[in-house]
């Protein structure tokens, strides 16, 4: 029911495992017969009855998961502020709840001691917006009337953090928007990992390390692809941190020996590569796992990577250096022997070499940063060959005490939050993300707390089970929980806003009764009968329900989208297997983009929004109508002129000259990437190429059948088979046009579908052909949703093979003004945009109405920057046509006569209004006649 | 017989060790699903999670883990927890709490359809090759042939929509008008339709049942005798005909009272009953482990000690069979 | 004390002077003068005799005769869907406007609904026959509703699109029979925004519209039957129809230049695709050479439920079968030699029994599913899950069986004369319990059929590959449409009912054939 709160969540997957039930308000027409009063009569109750379709496991704002676990808070709990309607309810504002007022920016406050705390140093220069303080709303209490003071907010983000409990929720403050200081080092206590050995080791010294815990295993890994913030300070304008780049960007005025240092890490590494993968040397291995490295078929390459070669990603792989004395790696004449390629080439290996042990890429290593390292004055430091390195960092001896996590109480109603010094957080974003809140009851969680027995990790019982174990101190309290049945939420007569005047006519609902029902059509039947006051619609209930006025179509920022496996090598060895299963057939084709672009261009978009969704609609890019571009001027990102253009992009451009103006884009576009005839022609060409391709193993033969698994998280959605089926029959009469084309049975499709619970999980290994895949993010930031997209740490996710850092892509955009369009990789581009940031008023003197104008044009002007890319970028994924987007998905409900949402239209991040706005037509007893008089049926909704 | 049932019991303690180990490797082999969105610090989390439960650890050193905690934990965790199902609830606490409305909608549909059962069967049998057989074998077969989830849904649309007797869900004992009552006349009302429906299934199986032994009884020749000596046909068929056809009937009797412990998914899940029928189904599906496994093994034990009382009854109600005993 | 006669006490007769007793008289009980009938060929008498079986036989004959015949009776396959097509009604030409099997039903609508059936601009209208208003009250106060026969095959115009050449065989074809496939485009993409920024400038909404917009060009996308002007209805999100002062809709046919309606429009710079608007039934015909008919209705995503139903018979059946040969076999022979022994043989083997009848059949199957259907697919999975438990009721039934013979008299008489183990086993014992055993195995067919249906409604097993189907999956999709739209369910049902029955009488049948207390009996 209350849609607001769901920003929180910045990135979901599939939200087939997420039980929404429906969410957002009711839209109505005729609202009662006059007999119904539409004021709340006094002594009347109000109940809502609703369902959920599974159980929250728990709804500890900790550790829960799933938007069922999440149900109770969105009721039990207020953040410190939360959205409201402004006047004319045609948007929202900030309301303080929680807190008495809005956040005020201190940065420039902090003491030299709180600095010394969260940054280690007392002189450090701060940007605005790192710390904040609160005041708390004082008549705020818990439901048994005990005040909340600043200290339990310390408390329970002490609990969130503490890395015993290894908290589902613990990332909210240090990931996303609101990143406190240390948080995530406090968090990761006991953690061990490998990270870069730049980020450890003091800026002054010999660089040696911090202190002893740093490395304490001695263990040194060289990793060429891995973020190492050593690069991006070497190369000033190098935003990805990759110390390949560093080593293949070099100047070539430098020095032999730097070059011929440069040259043999390289090698040295892909030698060693090679050698891991061929001998099954793994013990080094860590960022991937053995099957991973037994995907990879052809890695001879790897020394000699090509731009597009997705076998790149595996220099993203940490080699211990103690392994470079055992690999055996040659070298003869200050060379690497490649032997992969001697042995290729059927030579011999040179009659002597020597063995190319650790200390010599030490050396190297450090003959390298030496030359390079001088724009910092490490060159002359000894122990400089450590900063591109990676050490296994031992989290659990760093021991940061929780005071210097940045959140403290300053009085008992004052809390400060104190961010990283790299994370300064914008107003808006804080109040955001603070609309949430972490606060629990810490002697009720402490009491519930047991040692997990066998393990050292503690859990709570805390907000599971039962309504004992939960304190509310929202509107509402939980009052009984029946595990898998009933949960019972009531006016919580001790919260402050009954009293303080600022809730008059808000949260009219008094009692909130939600069964947990599992089968549809029982609770489609429960709400025709009037027990319960909303239901969410299937596809097929759609054919009854959807003319109804009582139906409510609430759009998310997801768009589903058909993934697809890219790697060859992957789709070979797949192949292979399959060609003894029930299902053999080529897989290789995939591989050919022009394939993936005929089915593409087969899916008829619209057709499958009609008949596989309720209330989505058929869209062809990653970004759906739901976005905001700019918050503060409501402009939608879609409605821009840039977001305008990437469907002529993509589309404009295929089957030869561009769609002109006069034939009109808008009905281009309204074919919405549908284009059977042109996908025919695509197929035919991929299929001409296929053959041809007879050096290829493996390669599409005349008459194959070309087998397309799919991967889906459970096989028993009506969405799901709806999908499946269109999808095949799609296929099959592309298959059809394709052969029509070629004159003959060239190609069949056995497009079949395996469930798997964990397919996300098999799609990172490339054990799929293809998958649905559905992305949103936050809708005020669609800049941020590009992180999925083009960040490394999410390659392979959905489409296999698919590495943004080497897929590179052409901007018209000239950002650096040397008068010619530039071309970065899309996680280069990504970077780029996110440290982009929009002009700030504090560089200009905003009293001046000269520099105002300055200021204005400047910040338009880095506003289009921004979209321009953000656009390229979206265009650009697209048109690598390993992923087809398919619809930008919406949910419909139906709610019942009883009540009124607070608008009959849906308003970006209000959604409805929610509970607060919810207004009562009928009370319980009037309800109850209603049902008794036989004037509530099932027909009423088809009206 | 006290030595053959004290075999028995080793036997059956070993029964139970092999299943509980079969059970262990084949779930613990399947990895538990990530719900949050790959790439995110979500997923490193869950992923840490795990390394700290102990499940990336090989199975057999999880095997003898698990025994190290069943006998040395000290706060009620020995056969683990639920981390998927109910967070940190201990498997007996979780099975506990669903199991009483699936043994009383069990227990009514036993009070109800087995006499029925039963008494259709006789009826059946004596009337054999009657009107009346042929009528209620083709009623019992229609019954037999089509799946409960079919009646579940009818009972529900027909009681529950089109004539609006009976509640379309169970109600909720936390509800405040039943007041934690499990047998309230409210709560009563609110299980017929679940009982209804599984009473379709159990007629239909006793009446056949009955009638297929019955008839087989009444054509022995002891039959012939007891006529023969003077019985009235009542008398011979009550004596005689019936004590000998229970010698299998009785154990089905039982059979189904051990069944009703483990619930019926598909009812609960029409009805909403939130009992234990989808609980072994949901902590399989959710790979709650400790959950699947205790629950599992529960259901096991129940079946084995079953087993035994049925074979045992088989020397109580036939006196002719022997157990153990070689020709 | 008995006489004993000795050959001394015949010393004295002579055999010439005796004769037989009862020479002129008949004899009753020497010999029997039929003629000795195996003991199969026995059974197979009784059970010709049974005229109840034989009934079943041939109707099992005719359902199995379905199963291969009936999807080759139509062009149609398994896979074949058509979801413009999804829920329609059974239909059978041969009864076209009798109002029975004829894809109508009788529909209640209301105003929104009514509108839009009431202005399609196709061949077939949706509403058929007289329409009746009547008004009913409920909680919205006085409602007119509309009651008329409903053509559940009148779906009316759809976008769709086609190659030019495609489109100039429509073209040609339109001539050839007269008939109209084309529809003219609509138009609405500027309507809509014109409409809107008028909405917004008069104040009546006050927020962003973007929302709003977005969701009337979704219902003229997805709905090609709206082809005029919408207008937002007093409250809410919804649409209805502007009508213009005559009560008529105003269309927005696309138009040229010239003013001539726009029959296609490109889909791309070079026209290779076309977008057209197409009475789809018509459209159909041009296809497919004939008008769209179910005879038994189709699904939620238009699979043919007749061809369906055949295949799904005939997996089940195969199923069915081989679960109860192998079960019959394994079982049998596992519970004659268990029963038989007895001791220690009976007490290893009721181990083994033991623990695999001691592992509920739902994690059974499910762990099978888990873990084998990737490899072998789900249904041989599904195979070795029924079967690695199946035989164990045939084993006990066996065995309870041998415990209640194999100490009987008769059988320690054979024993005394001399029988060896496998004659007691296999002649003695086994065909007492063959009657029951035979009955339980041809009654596990459908009971097979049955637990997989309960299967895959819990989605364990998972047949929704459109290649393969079972009855049960049959049943499991239609169950949720069951007050809806029961023709789904209804012919799943009848075909499981009628399997069951015959099965079940021929089990009867056979139950009676094997039954050796009947041996001779005339």
């Amino acid at each position: 029911m209350k849609s607001n709160k769901l920003f929180g969540l910045s990135f979901l997957s599939l939200a087939s495992i997420m039980a929404l039930v429906a969410c957002g308000g009711g839209s109505s027409s005729e609202s009662g017969s006059g007999s119904q009063s539409s004021t709340p009569s006094a002594g009347a109750t109000y109940t809502y009855n609703t369902y959920l379709d599974s159980n929250p496991k728990t709804w500890n704002p900790h550790a829960w998961e799933t938007n069922s676990d999440s149900y109770i808070l969105a009721y039990t709990q207020m953040g410190f502020y939360d959205l409201g309607f402004n006047e004319d309810k045609s948007g929202y504002e900030f309301l303080c709840e929680m807190a008495s007022e809005m956040p005020v920016d201190v940065t420039k406050e902090l003491s030299k001691d709180e600095k010394t705390r969260f940054f280690g140093r007392s002189s450090v220069n701060l940007p605005s917006g790192v710390a904040y303080d609160i005041k708390l709303n004082q008549a705020a209490t818990w439901e048994d009337g005990t005040p909340i003071k600043a200290s339990d907010y310390v408390e329970s983000m002490k609990r969130l953090l503490n890395p015993k409990f290894v908290n589902h929720r613990a990332d909210s403050f240090y990931k996303g928007s609101t990143v406190l200081a240390n948080a995530e080092a406090y968090f990761k206590n006991g953690q061990q990992t490998i990270e870069p050995a730049y980020n450890y080791i003091a800026s002054d010294a010999n660089l040696d390390p911090i202190d002893d815990s740093f490395c304490s295993d001695g263990t040194w890994f060289v990793n060429l692809g891995g973020n190492s913030p050593y690069a991006g300070q070497i190369f000033s304008n190098l935003t990805e941190g990759a110390f390949y780049t560093v080593l293949n960007n070099r100047s070539s005025t430098l020095s032999s020996n730097i070059e011929n240092a440069a040259d043999r890490i390289t090698n040295a590494v892909g030698e060693a590569l090679i050698k891991i993968r061929r001998d099954g040397w793994l013990d080094g291995a860590i960022s991937y796992s053995s099957s991973d490295w037994k995907n990879v078929e052809t890695i001879s390459d790897i020394t000699t990577p090509s731009t597009d070669s997705t076998e790149e990603n595996m220099w993203d792989f940490d080699i211990s250096m103690y392994d470079f004395d055992e690999l055996d790696i040659k070298v003869a004449g200050g060379k690497i022997v490649n032997e992969a390629e001697l042995e290729k080439n059927g030579e011999d290996l040179p009659d002597s070499y020597d063995s190319y042990l650790w200390e010599d890429l030490q050396a190297d290593i450090s003959t390298f940063v030496k030359g390079l390292g001088s724009p910092r004055g490490i060159a002359s430091k000894e122990n400089s060959w450590r900063l591109p390195l990676f050490a296994h960092y031992d989290n659990d001896s760093a021991d940061i005490p929780f005071e210097d996590v940045g959140i403290e109480a300053i009085d008992d109603y004052t809390l400060r939050l104190v961010m990283a010094q790299d994370s300064p957080v914008s107003l808006t974003d804080l109040k955001f993300s603070l609309t949430s809140s972490w606060l629990v009851d810490a002697t009720l969680y402490d009491k519930l707390t047991t040692q997990v027995a066998g393990t050292n990790l503690m859990a709570t019982k805390y907000g599971t089970a039962s309504a004992e174990n939960y304190k509310s101190f929202g509107p509402y309290k939980l009052t009984a929980f029946q595990s898998n049945k009933l949960i019972t939420i009531e006016k919580n007569d001790k919260w402050y806003g009954w009293s303080d005047g600022k809730h008059e006519g808000q949260f009219q609902m008094e009692v909130l009764k939600t069964q947990i029902v599992a089968e549809h059509t029982t609770a489609m039947q429960q709400f025709e009968k009037g027990e319960i006051d909303d239901i969410e619609l299937t596809t097929s209930d759609m054919k009854k329900y959807g003319a109804s006025t009582r139906l409510q179509y609430t759009p998310t920022s997801y768009t589903q989208k058909l993934s697809f496996n890219v790697t060859r090598s992957q789709l070979l060895k797949r192949q292979k297997n399959a060609a003894s299963s029930s299902h053999p057939g080529n897989k290789t084709i995939l591989a050919n983009e022009d394939f993936r672009k005929a089915v593409s261009l087969g899916i008829d978009r619209t057709q499958f929004a009609a008949q596989c969704t309720a209330g989505s609609q058929g869209f062809t890019g990653l970004l759906n109508n739901l976005y905001i571009s700019d918050v503060d001027n409501g402009e939608f990102y879609r409605g821009t002129s840039q977001a305008k253009a990437v469907y002529n992009k993509i589309y404009g451009h295929l089957g030869g000259s561009t769609i002109d103006e006069e034939n009109g884009e808008a009905l281009a576009e309204r074919s919405r990437g549908y284009n059977a005839a042109l996908a025919a022609q695509y197929l035919k060409k991929a299929i001409e190429t296929e053959v041809a391709d007879v050096d290829n193993e493996g390669h599409f033969e005349k008459g194959n059948t070309v087998a397309i698994e799919i991967l889906v998280y459970k096989t028993d959605s009506e969405t799901t088979v709806a999908s499946y089926n269109f999808i095949k029959n799609a296929l099959t009469s592309l298959a059809e046009a394709a052969n029509k084309l070629l004159g003959d049975n060239y190609i069949s499709f056995d497009y079949y579908m395996t469930p798997n619970e964990d397919y996300y999980d098999e799609a990172k290994k490339g054990n799929y052909d293809c998958i649905f895949s559905t992305w949103g993010g936050a809708q005020m930031d669609p800049y941020g949703l590009m992180e999925v997209y083009c960040d490394s740490s999410f390659d392979s996710n959905c489409e296999y093979g698919m590495t943004t850092n080497v897929k590179k892509i052409e901007l018209t955009f000239d950002y650096d003004n040397d008068g010619t369009p530039d071309t970065k990789t899309m996680a280069d581009w990504y970077s780029f945009l996110s440290k982009l940031n929009e002009i700030s008023e504090a560089d200009y003197d905003m009293d001046d109405p000269e520099e105002v104008a300055k200021y204005e044009k400047a910040k338009y002007q880095r506003h289009q920057e921004r979209l321009n890319i953000l656009s390229e970028l979206e265009a650009g994924y697209i048109n690598t046509w390993s992923t087809a987007p398919v619809i930008s998905r919406s949910s419909a409900s139906l709610t019942s006569y009883k009540v009124e949402y607070g608008t009959d239209q849906y308003i970006p991040l209000m959604g409805y209004g929610g509970v607060r706005y919810m207004t009562f037509t009928y009370s319980d007893a009037e309800w109850a006649d209603a049902i008794k008089t036989g004037k509530i049926n099932a027909d009423l909704y088809k009206q | 017989m006290g030595k053959y049932v004290l075999k028995r019991l080793v036997l059956m303690l070993f029964t139970f060790w092999v299943i509980f180990t079969i059970c262990f490797f084949l779930i613990r082999a399947l990895p538990v699903p990530l719900i949050s969105a790959p790439g995110s610090d979500g997923e490193a989390i869950a992923r840490e999670f795990r390394e700290k439960m102990g499940y990336n650890d090989p199975l057999i050193v999880q095997y003898f883990n698990y025994f190290v905690r069943l006998f040395t934990a000290t706060d009620g965790g020995n056969f683990g927890y639920s981390f998927q199902i109910q967070w940190l609830a201990s498997p007996w606490e979780l099975l506990s709490s669903r199991f009483p409305p699936t043994v009383l909608i069990n227990v009514y549909t036993m009070i109800f359809a087995v006499p029925v059962g039963l008494g259709l069967g006789i009826l059946m049998a004596l009337r054999k090759n009657k009107p009346e057989d042929h009528i209620l074998s083709v009623v019992v077969m229609l019954v037999i042939s089509v799946p409960s989830f079919v009646y579940a849904f009818l009972v529900q649309y027909l009681f529950g929509t089109v004539w609006g007797i009976l509640p379309l869900t169970m109600a909720a004992v936390s509800d405040p008008a039943i007041n934690g009552n499990w047998f309230s006349p409210i709560m009563f009302v609110s299980m017929l339709p679940a009982v209804i429906s599984m009473s379709f299934g159990t007629i239909a199986g006793f009446a056949r049942y009955t009638r297929a032994e019955l008839t087989e009884v009444l054509t022995s020749d002891f039959m012939l005798l007891a006529r023969t000596k003077g019985l009235t046909r009542t008398q011979a068929t009550l004596r005689h005909a019936f004590r000998n056809s229970l010698v299998p009937i009785f154990p089905m009797i039982l059979g189904e009272f051990i069944s009703i412990l483990s619930g019926s998914i598909i009812i609960e899940s029409i009805f909403a009953v939130g009992g234990v029928g989808g609980l072994f189904l949901e902590s399989i599906n959710r790979r709650d482990y400790d959950v699947f496994l205790f629950v599992g093994m529960f259901y096991v034990l129940i079946g084995l000690v079953g087993g035994l009382v049925v074979d045992l009854s088989y020397g109580i109600v036939d006196p002719r069979i022997r157990m153990g005993g070689k020709k | 004390m008995a006489h004993i006669v000795s050959p001394k006490d015949y010393a004295g007769y002579k055999s010439d002077k005796m004769t037989f007793v009862q020479q002129d008289k008949s004899i009753h009980d020497v010999k029997f003068e039929t003629k000795p009938v195996s003991y199969l060929r026995g059974c197979w008498r009784r059970f010709c005799r049974n005229k109840g079986s034989i009934v079943a036989g041939i109707i099992l004959f005719l359902l199995i005769s379905f199963a291969i015949i009936a999807p080759l009776t139509t062009p149609r396959t398994v896979s074949w869907s058509d979801a413009n097509y999804s829920y329609v009604l059974p239909k059978n030409p041969m009864f076209n406007g009798t109002g029975f099997w004829d894809g109508t039903e009788q529909a209640k609508v209301y105003e929104a609904k009514y509108v839009e059936y009431l202005w399609y601009e196709t061949e077939d209208k949706p509403i058929v026959g007289e329409v009746q208003t009547g008004v009913e009250s409920s909680i919205k106060g006085d409602t007119t509703y509309y009651t008329f026969r409903h053509d559940t095959y009148a779906i009316g115009a759809k976008e769709i699109s086609v190659s030019s050449d495609e489109l100039a065989k429509i073209q040609e074809w339109e001539k050839d029979k007269d008939r109209k496939i084309l529809l003219p485009l609509v138009d609405y993409e500027e309507y809509v925004d014109e409409y809107f920024d008028e909405v917004e400038a008069s104040g009546r909404i006050l927020v962003d519209t973007t929302t709003l917009r977005n969701n009337m060009k979704r219902m003229y996308e997805q709905e090609a039957n709206l082809y005029y002007k919408l207008q937002l209805r007093s409250k809410g999100q919804q649409f209805e129809p502007t009508l213009d002062s005559k009560g008529q809709v105003v269309p927005l046919y696309m138009t040229d230049a010239n003013g001539d309606y726009v029959y296609s429009a490109n889909h791309d710079a070079e026209g290779l695709s076309k977008l057209v608007r197409v009475d789809y039934n018509v459209y159909y015909e041009y296809v497919y050479g004939a008008k769209c008919f179910y005879l038994f209705g189709a699904n939620s995503t238009g699979f043919d439920i007749f061809v369906r139903l055949a295949s799904g018979a005939r997996l089940s059946l195969i199923l069915g079968v081989s679960v109860s040969v192998i079960n019959l076999l394994i079982g049998l022979l596992w519970g004659a030699i268990s029963g038989y022994y007895g001791g220690t043989v009976d007490l290893v083997m009721e181990r083994v029994t033991d623990i695999l009848s001691s592992i509920p059949f739902v994690i059974m199957a499910t762990l099978f599913q888990l873990h084998l259907a990737k490899q072998v697919g789900p249904i041989v999975s599904l195979l070795f899950a029924f079967v690695l438990t199946g035989w164990i009721g045939t084993a006990s039934t066996t065995r309870m069986q041998f415990y209640r013979f194999k100490d009987q008299e008769y059988v320690l008489a054979s024993r005394t004369l001399g029988a060896k183990d496998r004659r007691l086993i296999f002649v003695d014992i086994l065909p007492n319990a063959l009657g029951t055993l035979i009955t339980s195995s041809v009654l596990m067919i459908p009971g097979v059929i049955f637990s997989e249906s309960s299967l895959s409604f819990l989605n364990i097993i998972d047949l929704t590959n459109s290649d393969i189907t079972s009855v049960g999956t049959l049943l499991n999709d239609g169950s949720s449409f069951l007050s809806t739209y029961p023709h789904m369910i209804m012919f799943p049902a009848i075909f499981i009912s009628i399997l069951m029955i015959t099965f079940n009488l021929i089990g009867n049948g056979l139950r009676d054939a094997f039954n050796p207390t009947l041996r001779g009996e005339e």
